[in-house]
């Protein structure tokens, strides 16, 4: 934790509340203001302000500004009252963070700055700390395992499996002298990081995506134009995806915030998977088919949409009364849902349905089209979406995640550097080497730094070195 | 009691001494004649020896050897006049990890350098061994002084040698004592003294000691070898030197300047040699586990940590009980006699086990030992008790360089050397600390390696020890360093250093030219640089666009591995400027780690022992977390608040 580092985050719960908070502390928030554009006296108070977001001065909002140490935390700080949008948000917290020594604050980092700074007690930064930690029960549950060690034990796990990949990396560097050492081939290490970058995927979810959210995540899942696409939009109350009445025209997963207009639910995110059952040699579905697989993995509530038609619009009920009732191997219900996960909630959703007909495969028949029983769904989402969290969807804290979520990036460079590497003879070991260190160093912000030492101590336990 | 009075005074006669010494009179220059730097050591004839291994460079130690050398050193240029086979090591890997070495002639290379020493008007050899280390204390200083040495000559005369500055530099010697089987013989090398006195008066002052171990393995008469039946070991068939001064010293010696005398207009000035290559046998394996008792190694007879690289041959044995045979390559030593150094069976068994290992190497049927191999114990200094300066912490004036602060390594040894000559003279004449950071040199590295690592082994440098190696390369250094030897005042006084600066300042327009040349340059429409970026596009391959004999080949190295190493090189310099300011925040003197009652048992009691500069230093020791440095800096400026409300209590000095 670099002292001299300027820290942003949204300081109000996401997508709820009409204005955001985003707050600034340290050394920079000056150039993280002139970065904005947004042109306010260098003194404290509140100032009415325009940023340049998009355009030129085309974002108002009202600026709070302090100064050092006259500060919640100490030092110079801003804080920024905007519209409440989650794009905009992102994007402007990204933006800051690409400044140089400007970085997205951890949970609890402008207490432990106050504690620091001498303006909170410890008790009160304590008091603080699980405030923010109570706010919901899977951080709760994270913390615990921070606690109890259970935590920094996976680190440490994970930490050794890459320290000793790296020591085969740079035996073949600094010993190649040594007749003894032979260099890693690139595919075994290939096989080593991807085995590696599972297990931190399984700890964080899906990294692949660019969106981060706490908020429930609901999955529409069926087979290939069983009316996903038509039932996001009729729910989102606008045509965010294109419909076709062509098989597949989903490529994609979207993702796309919901609002259930249900007192007390919070939203929840909503996502339109592309068919699962698509035998497709196409890399870039081969790509998205991936991407949907990891979605669906973090789900917490999965919609399960059946068409009561056939493409041709002819009517199937009969067959799928008999598919369901023949057994659950059905060849259909097999490949469509072979990658489905069996422990997530799940509603099956009767799409494209005559009302006047009754559905007995579905939980609920719905019509996208004029909108029938489109509140009942609603209900239900509210009512299974927030119930069904899995317990081990958050195993990490924020800033645990946050390292994690940095070693698989490096991590996952390392495998393209390798990937592009026809030879089994690993080629630029020092590059991969600075991907692993990099990866490791932020294992070891959770665990605790491993040196170059130890790295070199591994070389000696494996190798006979010393001619 | 004769005195003497110096501005610096060297303590041995090694690589890090001749090293320190040379440093010093470049900075110092010839005062009217009259020398400035008491060079001593037990016997002056064997100024530069190669006590082990007659190679300079390697993986690592090359980048070293290269940086001693852009910084106006002299082990470059010795290694350059004396190679008999040059190899750079790593050719298939990047620019960054590869390793200038070579085999160098023993003899020659100890000739070459005493006579570099000798022809310097600065410096005086003083034969004798140091019996006492002189300080003072000076009202209101907490800290000792050093005021010099006292010096036993040959004679058996005492000699009062005064200086502000005295440099350290014992090697194996301190308390040294060798090993053969259950044979003891004090000694620092095989012939010679121990000094015994230095270990003393360092306890004396306070200073905790460590002890560390290492070998040497037999030498043979090559003509009794069958050295035309065992496989060859070839050096490169274009030598590349160490130093940018090779065979350039042809107009230099023009000026009269007789310590060009050495060195020489032609490179390689020697004739080059082949290796050749044997192994041992699982018979002599067999010998070894039964004469284990008679391993001092293994007897407890040797108290010392020995290095993990450099393992003897029984600990390969004991360690790695599977292998039948362990490689072993032979090296002559010179090419005036006919020693041949084993490299791979160091050891110190007993003579008869020795010589049933060498015996039954295939080739060596017959060889004839020469020297037997043994082992070494020495006195070191734990390094946590010097600055990144080389000077001691407990006594001002005083420094330390080389494998006295626990390092092993000619190279690592010149390093320290240089540093600690820079800042003996820095700190006698007024100027500011020398350190280089991490991301400046591997003897940035070194140095701070030292200052915040326990040392379990000798230390030994390799490239995964530099985060930032991509950026210290071979082919870089002077790039890196020249510029700051010239500001350092180590360029102007010589005309060897003069030479350097005009070498220097071609090589800067030379990669200013390339690199304009290239900018914005396609070739079929294609971006050069992605051409360029391409694994298996060499110097060769720029050669022929470029045009033959247009740029020096150092220069085509250093812009090919710019752009090859590019968008990781800009990587590295937005981590390097991240950390800069937390890097070099210094901590005052007068923070008192006890009075800190909030830090964790574990980081006061690291931070104590080591007492770090900075707080880059304090972020790497040992049992030290990002949260406790982040509590230490905030303990800081409080101590500091107090301190200023009670004015006059606390000697802050500001920071």
């Amino acid at each position: 934790m670099p002292i001299g580092d300027t820290i942003v985050a949204r300081a109000t719960a996401p997508g709820q509340a009409r204005r955001t908070l985003i707050r600034i502390s340290g050394p920079h928030t000056e150039d993280a203001l002139n970065c904005l554009k947004i042109d306010t006296p260098r003194r404290r108070g509140a100032f009415k302000a325009r940023a340049s977001v998009f355009g030129p001065h085309d974002l108002p909002m009202l600026v709070l500004r302090f100064m050092a140490p006259a500060s919640y935390t100490g030092e110079d700080a801003a804080e920024l009252l905007l519209p409440a949008n989650d794009t905009l948000v992102n994007l402007l917290i990204d933006r800051l963070c690409s400044l140089d020594g400007v970085r997205r604050a951890e949970a609890g980092a402008f207490s432990s700055r106050a504690y620091l700074a001498g303006k909170l007690s410890l008790a009160q930064a304590e008091g603080v700390a699980a405030k923010i930690a109570a706010e919901s029960a899977s951080s709760l549950r994270a913390a615990d395992r921070v606690l109890s060690g259970q935590a920094g034990d996976e680190h440490r796990a994970w930490a050794d499996q890459l320290a000793t990949l790296l020591a085969l990396v740079e035996a073949g560097i600094d010993f190649t002298d040594q007749e003894d050492v032979v260099s890693i081939p690139s595919d075994r290490l290939r096989d080593g990081l991807c085995e590696l970058i599972d297990l931190l995927d399984a700890a964080i979810g899906p990294v692949h995506t660019s969106w981060s959210s706490d908020r429930p995540l609901v999955a529409l899942v069926g087979p290939p134009n069983a009316g996903k696409s038509t039932l996001f939009n009729a729910l989102l109350g606008r045509d965010r995806v294109v419909t076709t009445p062509v098989a597949g025209t989903t490529r994609d997963v979207i993702v796309e915030p919901l609002d259930l207009s249900i007192a007390n639910a919070p939203p929840v995110d909503l996502a339109d998977l592309p068919g699962l059952d698509e035998h497709t040699t196409d890399v870039v579905d081969q790509d998205a088919q991936r991407h949907a697989t990891a979605i669906l993995e973090r789900a917490d509530l999965i919609l399960l949409c059946q068409s009561t038609q056939h493409q041709d619009g002819t009517d199937r009920t009969a067959e799928l009364s008999q598919e369901t009732t023949e057994s659950a191997s059905s060849a259909s219900e097999a490949t469509v849902f072979a990658d489905v996960p069996t422990h997530i909630a799940m509603l099956r959703i009767c799409t494209k349905a005559d009302r006047h007909l009754p559905s007995p495969l579905a939980d609920l028949s719905v019509c996208a089209r004029d909108g029938w029983h489109l509140n009942a769904l609603r209900r239900h989402i509210a009512a299974h979406a927030f119930g069904s969290r899995r317990a081990d969807e958050s195993m990490l804290i924020p800033r645990h995640k946050a390292h994690t979520r940095s070693a698989r990036t490096f991590l996952v460079s390392a495998v393209e550097e390798l990937t592009n590497q026809p030879d089994a003879e690993l080629l630029d070991a020092e590059l991969i080497a600075g991907f692993l260190r990099e990866a490791l160093d932020h294992l070891g912000e959770v665990t605790g730094h491993i040196a170059p030492d130890a790295i070199i101590g591994r070389i000696f336990a494996s190798f006979c070195v010393g001619k | 009691m004769r005195t003497h009075q110096y501005s610096v005074i060297v303590v041995g006669g090694g690589h890090a001494g001749i090293e320190a010494a040379w440093a010093a009179a470049n900075l110092l220059g010839c005062d009217g004649g009259m020398p400035t730097v008491a060079l001593v050591t037990l016997d002056p004839a064997r100024i530069g020896e190669m006590s082990c291994n007659p190679a300079i460079g390697g993986l690592a130690k090359g980048q070293l050897v290269r940086e001693v050398d852009a910084l106006g050193g002299m082990m470059g240029l010795v290694a350059d006049a004396t190679g008999i086979m040059f190899k750079v090591l790593n050719m298939s890997r990047g620019p960054a990890v590869r390793g200038p070495r070579c085999q160098s002639d023993k003899h020659a290379y100890a000739a070459c350098a005493r006579s570099l020493i000798l022809a310097r008007p600065e410096i005086e050899v003083v034969g004798a061994s140091v019996e006492r280390l002189l300080t003072s204390s000076r009202a209101g200083q907490a800290l000792k002084q050093i005021a010099g040495v006292e010096a036993q000559l040959r004679s058996g005369e005492l000699v009062r040698l005064e200086s502000p500055a005295v440099i350290l530099t014992t090697g194996t010697f301190m308390r040294g004592l060798m090993h053969t089987g259950q044979d003891k013989t004090p000694g620092g090398r095989f012939g010679e003294d121990a000094a015994v006195g230095i270990s003393g008066a360092l306890t004396h002052l306070g200073f905790e000691l460590g002890r560390l171990k290492t070998g040497t393995p037999p030498r043979l008469a090559r003509s009794t070898i069958d050295w035309e039946s065992l496989p060859e070991q070839l050096g490169d068939a274009e030598p590349v030197p160490f130093s940018d001064l090779a065979a350039r010293c042809d107009a230099l010696r023009e000026t009269g300047d007789e310590m060009l005398d050495g060195l020489s207009s032609r490179f390689p000035v020697l004739e080059q040699v082949v290796c050749r290559q044997t192994r041992t046998t699982a018979a002599s394996h067999d010998v070894i586990r039964q004469n284990l008792d008679r391993a001092p190694l293994f007897s407890g007879q040797i108290e010392g940590a020995g290095p993990r690289y450099c393992p003897s041959i029984e600990d390969k044995v004991v360690r790695f009980e599977d292998r039948e045979s362990h490689g072993v390559f032979l090296e002559p030593e010179s090419l005036t006699t006919d020693w041949v150094y084993c490299n791979g069976i160091s050891t110190s068994l007993p003579k008869d086990v020795q010589d049933r290992i060498v015996r039954d190497m295939p080739g060596c049927e017959r060889a004839e030992i020469l020297r037997y191999g043994y082992a070494v114990e020495y006195d070191m200094v734990r390094p946590h008790q010097i600055h990144a300066t080389g000077m001691t912490k407990l006594v001002d004036g005083l420094f330390l360089a080389g494998q006295i602060n626990g390092t092993s390594g000619y190279e690592e040894a010149a390093a320290q050397g240089l540093v600690a000559g820079v800042n003996a003279v820095r700190w006698t004449t007024g100027g500011g600390e020398f350190v280089l950071r991490r991301d400046q040199a591997y003897i940035g590295v070194l140095m701070d390696d030292l200052v915040t690592k326990t040392p379990v082994e000798p230390y030994r440098m390799f490239t995964s020890r530099a985060e930032h190696r991509l950026l210290l390369r071979p082919d870089n250094a002077a790039d890196r360093l020249t510029p700051i030897a010239d500001e350092l005042g180590l360029l102007g006084t010589t005309d060897l250093g003069r030479a350097r600066r005009t070498l220097f300042a071609e090589r800067t327009a030379q990669i200013e030219r390339l690199r304009r040349q290239l900018d914005g340059l396609k070739v079929e429409g294609e971006d050069f640089s992605l051409i360029m970026r391409r694994a298996g596009y060499t110097r060769e391959d720029l050669t022929v666009l470029v045009g033959a004999d247009t740029f020096n080949l150092g220069v085509l190295d250093t812009v090919l591995a710019e752009v090859r190493y590019g968008p990781y090189i800009e990587r590295e310099h937005r981590s390097i400027r991240r950390q800069s300011e937390m890097e070099h925040k210094r901590i005052p003197e007068w923070v008192r780690y006890d009075s800190m009652p909030t830090l964790r048992n574990e980081a006061r009691e690291a931070l104590s022992r080591f007492r770090p500069d900075t707080l880059g230093q304090a972020s790497r020791l040992e049992g030290v977390t990002p949260a406790d440095l982040t509590l230490l800096t905030v303990l800081m400026r409080q101590a500091r608040n107090e301190g200023a409300r009670n004015a006059g209590d606390v000697g802050d000095t500001g920071s």
